[in-house]
């Protein structure tokens, strides 16, 4: 079975105002389905924190149930707004019942999801999603911003569909996949030449080889002592490792 | 204490510039702002340069570019951050008001400046122009249409926050207006040049402190400090 592990950290900036941390991350095994996803609530929104909590859980659900129809389906625009739609319906609900207005969960979404040897990627806002084939780390999809840091875009950007990247491939050659919110990108993807760290190989490594409870302590441990330290943002991290049988 | 086993090291880790935010000051310096409001408004700048300095932030963050308008158009400074340069100009005072050539040459500064963000892969937030001035202008009246033209597009597509203040009774706020689609020009109290700078230079502290997605508001209340008028929709 894929490895999947996962973290969040509440940045410098949250802390310092007492504000919840704004990043989530969950990951869900059903219908031989691995899904591993993660989303960052946008700063401005009030509770935005629980539109990333909806959004991850969401989606994971969406990609289990519908992985098998996603990979047969030729039309990418379709995939997505249904994605998107059932993301915002459940978004909608949530804002009712909160007497809230559905911008106040606004969120980003990276999200994979791999099933025998073929993966679905999804990705809508900041944050960069990465794969690893034998030693070496690419990019899989980039930030999705819009021209200014402070105009990102959210599942509830109007239009969203349209901004989103939605991937199919196959995980012949793929040992493994990563999601990494932009407060985490700051120190692991660069912004020029557009790549990521080589040590992010290793990650994968160890999520394959180490018990999920050693590598999530090492990635504590290392977060906390460089990763928070390069930004006042919120930083989270998905790992999925594939299994090579 | 031994130290916790890391997954990886600093050097492992990538620098990547902070995010910058590009503040441009297109500042009348005709006749008119002789003697005191010169005075004042050099002082204003110097303000604005200190606080922006002892910010840990906004010294790396913020971008500051100077252009005057007067007879001709100066580049007093093009567009660095105060870690870079943290001397103030002085300004001198005197000539006609050319404010159309200004504020092109301004606009044409913030273009360039971007593209050469773009191109080194450096984030940025939503440039600020703030343009001052005490009278009405007498440059050449096309140019003063391309400019407000200009200026208008990128304020309605989001492109650009501009900050139009008049200064005295006989600043033309027609013209500012001109430059400012989305809300009235103000009116600056007198010469309260260091109360606008200092209100200026917390704002620039904000939105570097915050972190992408994020909108920090804008001090309305403070507007108050420097200003008669107040801007109810201000929104960068």
């Amino acid at each position: 079975m894929n490895k999947i592990v996962h973290a969040t950290f509440k940045g410098r900036k949250h802390e310092k105002d007492g504000l919840p941390c704004q990043d989530k991350t969950y990951e869900l095994y059903n219908n031989g389905v691995s899904c591993l996803s993660l989303s960052d609530g946008a700063g401005s929104a009030k509770h935005s924190d629980l539109g990333a909590d909806i959004s991850t859980k969401v989606a994971c659900r969406y990609m289990c149930e519908n992985f098998d129809s996603i990979i047969s389906n030729n039309n990418a625009l379709e995939i997505k707004q249904a994605i998107l739609k059932e993301i915002n319906d459940a978004l909608s609900q949530q804002a009712t019942e909160a007497d809230i207005d559905l911008t106040e969960l606004a969120a980003t979404l990276l999200c994979v999801a791999v099933k025998d040897e073929k993966y679905i990627i999804f990705h809508i806002g900041d944050g960069v999603i990465g794969y690893a084939e034998k030693d070496v780390i690419k990019v899989a999809s980039k930030p999705i911003n819009g021209e200014y840091i402070n105009s990102t875009v959210f599942i509830t950007t109007i239009n969203a569909a349209e901004h989103a990247k939605l991937l199919r491939g196959n995980t012949e050659k793929i040992t493994g996949f990563i999601l990494m919110s932009d407060g985490t990108a700051e120190s692991f993807y660069n912004r020029k030449k557009k790549i990521l760290a080589p040590v992010l190989v290793n990650f994968i490594k160890k999520t394959a080889l180490l018990e999920k409870e050693k590598i999530q302590q090492l990635i504590k441990n290392s977060f906390l002592e460089l990763v928070l330290k390069k930004t006042q943002d919120d930083c989270s991290i998905g790992i999925m490792s594939i299994d090579v049988e | 204490m031994m130290r916790e086993e890391q997954l990886f090291k600093l050097k492992d880790l990538i620098d990547n510039p902070a995010a910058r935010l590009p503040v441009c000051l297109c500042l009348d310096t005709s006749s008119s702002m002789q003697g005191e409001k010169i005075n004042e408004l050099n002082k204003g700048i110097q303000l604005f340069y200190q606080n922006i300095s002892e910010d840990e932030m906004a010294v790396y963050s913020a971008e500051i570019c100077i252009v005057t308008f007067d007879s001709d158009v100066e580049i007093i400074q093009d567009f660095k951050t105060l870690d870079e340069n943290n001397t103030p100009p002085t300004l001198g005072a005197s000539g006609l008001t050319k404010m159309g050539e200004g504020v092109n040459k301004a606009l044409d500064l913030l273009e360039d400046r971007k593209e050469r963000y773009k191109e080194a892969g450096v984030d940025y937030y939503q440039p600020w122009l703030v343009l001052m001035t005490d009278g009405a202008p007498n440059g050449d009246k096309f140019v003063f249409k391309q400019a407000s033209e200009r200026t208008t597009n990128l304020v309605n597509s989001r492109k650009l926050t501009v900050f139009p203040i008049g200064i005295g009774s006989d600043a033309n706020f027609d013209a500012l207006k001109a430059f400012s689609p989305k809300f009235s020009p103000l009116k600056l109290k007198g010469l309260s040049f260091r109360e606008f700078f200092t209100w200026l230079s917390q704002s620039v502290s904000n939105t570097s402190q915050s972190i992408p997605g994020d909108h920090p508001p804008l001090d309305k209340e403070g507007i108050n400090e420097f200003s008669w008028k107040s801007w109810d929709n201000l929104d960068a």
